[in-house]
Parts: C-alpha cells; sequence; structure tokens
C-alpha cells in the first residue's frame, strides 16, 4: 500500500522552508513529513524515541536526504534505512551542497536512487524537484509492500 | 677451454708443469740416446777397421822376420790396452782368422786359456756383420804383393748392454726430473696460490669491518699490499655504511614525520573545503531562495527599484556561489590523485566546444581542432584544463565575429607543442607575469565577467603534469596560449 508521504531530513531551516516551498509551488500537493537529524529520520522510519507507537506500515513514498546532518550523518542513515527490510526500497534522493566526488560515489554505494546537488540557484533548485517530482511522485509508484 | 678454467688455478699449473716437464724431459732423452748411439758406433766401427790393419800389420810382420805367431801375445797386451781403453771395452774378439791368397784358413786361433778368444769355425771373407758382431777383413802384404788376409769377428754384445743400461739412467732420470719439478711446480703454485685463498675467505666479510688479514702483516711483497688495500677498503666500506645507514635514519624520520604532517593538513584540507562547499553555499542559498521567494511571491507589492535591488542581491549570492565552486575546484586539482593514461585531447576539445555552440547556437564561430592531438596524463585534470583554456577563448571571442578558434600543435625541440589560438580580445604583454595568478585578471567584470581563477587552475594542472605553459596576446587582436606535457614513459 502506498502512503503519499515525502520525508524530508534536513537540519537547515531555510533549505527547509524552501524546499517545502519548492514542492508546494509545483503543485506536489502530497503531505510533507520534516524531520531535522538523522536520528529523528531513523526514530521516524523504525518508530522509535518520539515516534514510538507509529504504525510503521505505514513509510514514506519517498525520502529527501540531506548528508551532513547532526547527530547521525545522511549516509549513516541511507545505510539503516538499507539495511532493514521495512525500509530497503524506499527510494531516497540525496539533497546535498556538497560537490565532494567522494560523497556521491559512496552514496550511490550504499544505495541511494538519486543525487541531487542543492544548487544555489533557486530556478535549477525547483527544476531539480520538478524532476523529482516527476520520476518518483508522479510517474513512478513505489513498490507495494 | 671453459672446463679447464673452471678447474683451480693450482690444478691448472700443475697439469701444465707435469705436461711441460715430461716432454721436455723426454725429448732430451730421446735426443740424448740416439746421438750418443750414432756417435760411439761410428767410433766402435772405424775402431774396428783400425784393428783388422794393425792386425794385418802383425801377421806380416811376423812372416817377415820368420816368427811364428807372436801374434798372441800381441793380441793379449791389445786386449789389456783395449779394456783399459773406454770404447775399446765395448767389444771383444770373438775370432781372428788369418787366411792365405787362395782364401784357405792358415790358421785359425782359438788360444785356450784365452777367455775373450772364442773357437767359432770357419771364416769367410765375406762375412756381414750380424746383431751383435762386427766382421773386418784386412790384407796381409808381402813385398808389396797380397799374401793372405785377416778376418775378425768382434762381439759388440758389451756396447749392447752399454746401450742398454744407459737406455735405464736415462728412464731413472727422466723419472726423476719430472717428480722433482713437478713437485717443485706444485709447492711454487700452492706458495702463490694458498695466500689468495685466505684473502678469499675474508672476501665475503667486505664491508663489515671486520677483516684483519694479519697473517700478511710482515709481507711488504704484492700479497701484502693486497691484503692491506683489502682490509682499508673494508674499513672504508663499513664506515661509509654506517654514515650512510645514519643519513638514511634520520631521513626515513624525517620523511615519516613529514609524511604525517602532510597527511594530517591534507586531511584538514579537505575538511575545511568539505565544509566550505557546505556551510558557506548554506546561507547564499537561502538569501538567493528568499529573494526569488520575495519577488516571485510579492511582486506585485514591490516597486520596479526594489526589485531591481532584489534582482542585485541575487546576482551577487549567485557569483559568490560560483566563486566557491572555483576556489574548491582550485584546491581540488592540487590534491587529486592522478592516474596516468593516455588521453585524446582532440576529442575532449571537440565535445567541449560542441557544448559551447549549443549553448550559444546564433554565434557565428569557426573552431578549428586537430584530429588527435594526444597527451599522457589524468583524463579528468586534462580534461579541466582544456575546459578552462577554451572557455577563455570562447568568452574572450565573444565581441568578435566570426570567432576564430584554433587547437594544434607542432613539434619544437623533441617536444609537441600544444597551442591555443583566438582571435579576441587579447591582452598587454606588459601585465603577462599576472596572467596566471589566482585572482588575477586583465578585463573589467563589466567587459568580460569571471573570477580569475581558471588560468590559475590550468596552470597548476599542467605543473601537476611536470609540464609548461605561457601565452603570447596582442590587445584587440587576440591570444595564443602553448603548453607542453612529458611524454607517456619519459
Ligand atoms: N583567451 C584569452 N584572451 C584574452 N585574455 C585572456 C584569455 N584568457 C585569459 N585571459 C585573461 O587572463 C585573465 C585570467 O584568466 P582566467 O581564466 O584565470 O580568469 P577569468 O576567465 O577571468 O575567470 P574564470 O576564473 O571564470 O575563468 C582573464 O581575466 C583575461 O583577462
Ligand atoms: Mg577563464
Amino acid at each position: 500500500m502506498s502512503s503519499k508521504i515525502i520525508l524530508l531530513v534536513e537540519d537547515n531551516p531555510d533549505d527547509r522552508i524552501l524546499t517545502v516551498r519548492a514542492l508546494k509551488q509545483h503543485n506536489i500537493s502530497n503531505q510533507i513529513q520534516e524531520v531535522k537529524d538523522g536520528q529523528e529520520a531513523l526514530d521516524y522510519l523504525f518508530g522509535e524515541g518520539e515516534y514510538a507507537g507509529r504504525d510503521t506500515s505505514i513509510q514514506p513514498q519517498i525520502i529527501l536526504l540531506d548528508l551532513k546532518l547532526p547527530r547521525v550523518d545522511g549516509l549513516e542513515v541511507l545505510q539503516r534505512i538499507r539495511a532493514d527490510s521495512r525500509t530497503r526500497r524506499l527510494p531516497v534522493v540525496i539533497l546535498t551542497s556538497s560537490n565532494e566526488q567522494q560523497d556521491r560515489v559512496s552514496s550511490y554505494d550504499l544505495g541511494a536512487n538519486s543525487y541531487v546537488r542543492k544548487p544555489v540557484d533557486f530556478n535549477e533548485f525547483i527544476e531539480a524537484a520538478r524532476q523529482l517530482g516527476m520520476y518518483w511522485l508522479m510517474l513512478n509508484e513505489a513498490p507495494d509492500d | 677451454m671453459r672446463r679447464w678454467l673452471s678447474r683451480s688455478f693450482f690444478r691448472q699449473v700443475s697439469v701444465v708443469l707435469l705436461v711441460f716437464s715430461v716432454i721436455s724431459v723426454s725429448a732430451y732423452a730421446i735426443h740424448n740416446y740416439y746421438e750418443l748411439r750414432r756417435q760411439w758406433n761410428d767410433a766402435i766401427q772405424s775402431q774396428a777397421s783400425d784393428v783388422t790393419n794393425l792386425i794385418a800389420l802383425i801377421v806380416a810382420d811376423d812372416l817377415r822376420y820368420g816368427k811364428t805367431f807372436s801374434l798372441w801375445n800381441k793380441l793379449k797386451s791389445f786386449q789389456e790396452k783395449g779394456e783399459h781403453n773406454q770404447k775399446g771395452a765395448l767389444f771383444r774378439f770373438r775370432e781372428i782368422t788369418v787366411l792365405d791368397s787362395l782364401g784357405t784358413t792358415a790358421g785359425s786361433t782359438n788360444p785356450a786359456g784365452h777367455p775373450l778368444l772364442q773357437p767359432y769355425g770357419a771364416v769367410t771373407a765375406t762375412q756381414t756383420d750380424g746383431a751383435d758382431s762386427i766382421s773386418r777383413i784386412a790384407p796381409i802384404e808381402f813385398g808389396g804383393e797380397k799374401i793372405g788376409s785377416v778376418a775378425i769377428l768382434f762381439d759388440i754384445t758389451p756396447f749392447k748392454k752399454f746401450l742398454w743400461v744407459h737406455l735405464r739412467d736415462l728412464g731413472v732420470y727422466l723419472f726423476a726430473v719430472t717428480v722433482a719439478s713437478v713437485a717443485i711446480g706444485l709447492v711454487l703454485a700452492g706458495w702463490i696460490t694458498y695466500p689468495l685463498s685466505s684473502i678469499q675467505d675474508a672476501l665475503p666479510l667486505m664491508g663489515s669491518g671486520n677483516i684483519f688479514l694479519s697473517s700478511f702483516d710482515q709481507r711488504q711483497d704484492e700479497y701484502g699490499r693486497l691484503a692491506r688495500a683489502i682490509e682499508s677498503a673494508d674499513k672504508r666500506i663499513h664506515d661509509d655504511a654506517m654514515q650512510i645507514r645514519m643519513h638514511r635514519d634520520t631521513l626515513e624520520e624525517t620523511v615519516r614525520l613529514r609524511t604525517n604532517e602532510l597527511a594530517a593538513s591534507n586531511k584538514e584540507l579537505e575538511a575545511f573545503s568539505y565544509s566550505v562547499s557546505h556551510d558557506l553555499r548554506a546561507p547564499l542559498r537561502a538569501i538567493d531562495g528568499f529573494s526569488q521567494a520575495l519577488i516571485e511571491d510579492y511582486g506585485n507589492k514591490l516597486d520596479e527599484t526594489a526589485a531591481f535591488y532584489l534582482q542585485r542581491v541575487r546576482s551577487g549570492a549567485q557569483k559568490m556561489g560560483s566563486l566557491i565552486d572555483d576556489l574548491l575546484q582550485l584546491s581540488r586539482v592540487t590534491r587529486i590523485e592522478m592516474k596516468y593514461a593516455k588521453a585524446d585531447l582532440s576529442a575532449m576539445a571537440e565535445k567541449i566546444t560542441h557544448d559551447f555552440m549549443t549553448e550559444e547556437p546564433g554565434r557565428e564561430a569557426r573552431i578549428t581542432i586537430a584530429p588527435s592531438l594526444i597527451a599522457y596524463g589524468d583524463a579528468g585534470l586534462l580534461q579541466i584544463m582544456l575546459q578552462n583554456l577554451l572557455s577563455n577563448a570562447w568568452k574572450y571571442t565573444g565581441k568578435k565575429s566570426p570567432s576564430v578558434i584554433e587547437f594544434g600543435s607542432f613539434a619544437q625541440n623533441d617536444e609537441q607543442v600544444f597551442f591555443i589560438r583566438d582571435n579576441g580580445a587579447g591582452f598587454d604583454m606588459r601585465y603577462i607575469s599576472k596572467l596566471f595568478g589566482a585572482f588575477q585578471r586583465l578585463h573589467t567584470e563589466e567587459e568580460f565577467p569571471g573570477t580569475g581563477i581558471g588560468l590559475a587552475t590550468v596552470q597548476r594542472i599542467v605543473n601537476r603534469h611536470g609540464g609548461r605553459i605561457w601565452a603570447e596576446g596582442k590587445p584587440g587582436e587576440g591570444s595564443c596560449f602553448y603548453f607542453v606535457l612529458p611524454q607517456a614513459a619519459a
């Protein structure tokens, strides 16, 4: 069963606001769950900590994941998502300002589905978000589990 | 020959000595034996004739004076005389026959009691020499007339025996000389080679500082000098090696320290540039993003100036974003690990310029790229280098129609010199020293936008490849950038 939740893992409040605005502006009306760091993302996905008791059979349709996060960083979150049978098949798009080749290689190694560098140019960012919406929210149905 | 040289020097000398002495001594002995035999044989022959003639004279005398055969006494004394004579002793009378003129036996002697005269029977005048005998005939003359002859048969077995004894003595002599010369030779060879082997035993220790050839201390000869030279060479090598080892140890330690320092600072740099690219960009993104949001969401409430100002804010933020990108690229170009391979510069340039033309389809441009320009280096870095050089050529020919850009190469002093030439704005050669400096620009932002990091990056890439880059320019006419990259396996 597919939910229409987008999980946005982002520690920078500016980037959160701008990302949500970009998604909204492009008519993506899905519920957006915002979490502020890697630990909170994991708690949300596995129904632990402050999300204890959450129905974990409902999982987001897509995860937008920043790499540089306080406490648990993005690469580790990705690793844990891929290691757990409940979340293994969730599409994960890495959202980062990092231009380092190393980050790109390791995130693909760990099973990221796509990689979008957060561009300074907002129009470029919207284009990236639009493509994400196109490919992950509109066209592709996430595999049912 | 190789098998021969594989034996020890001692054995080589021994064999040579043995062969040499056997050959020389036997050659001498054989020569000596034959010469002696020939000489003495001649002597015996002529003496036999003399003796026969003499006896013939005595017989004639006896006949003349009517004495009958006082010969025997004469013969006896002759024989005795002969025994004292060294050569005479080599033969004996076996038979003396006196023949009358008709050839019949006038009297044969076989004097009893004389051991040397053995009965022999009739002898004819034609009797010839035997294996151990010689015969001689001499005429007996009386009054100028031959009245008979004397035939004597000499027994030469003593001579044969003498020769045999001589031969035996020679054999003993040959053997003794051979043994002696070989023995002397061996002692000599040993005397020469023995010190060599004790020196040889010491040589594996060369460089240890432990070679002490004290048994040679008293010797002033070649061996003594050799031993002392080896001792001092050993000490010198040992001392040098110690010094080198010490230097190496300190050097290794220094290298290790520096490597650690370098690794630490590289890591720091990496962390720094990572946070630069991540953290510095975030506020810019907010500035640009919220300005954009203002323009889009509240555009109707802003007057034209406010909208213009917001546009300036945005372009400032964007400019800083690309500055950060350029800076990061500059530092990455220095840090990145190089992977050497053949790189097709022509193909890279084709692709880069193709992208330019699709971005600005309206622009009139004539771009010539020589085919198969091949260099040896890191493909990623060479790509960045060409990207910067060609984008400059493209940018600074933007006000020319048509833009003419050429990428080619020529040979000079055994090197392949690549060049990228354009007919663009050019530059004043007076400022050439600033051309490759970071943030150094020869044109204003209004004329041509840019940050001034491109050529600094290019120069670092060329330097990392161990190559050279230089440029020529003329304001308003164009410029040409030349570079050389070391050849493969050079
Ligand atoms: N092909 C060219 N023709 C004329 N001038 C050039 C050319 N290439 C470089 N220059 C001069 O050298 C300066 C330094 O070039 P460089 O590529 O480092 O910086 P830039 O092009 O101004 O900025 P960017 O860092 O964006 O490349 C330029 O500002 C320009 O004045
Ligand atoms: Mg440039």
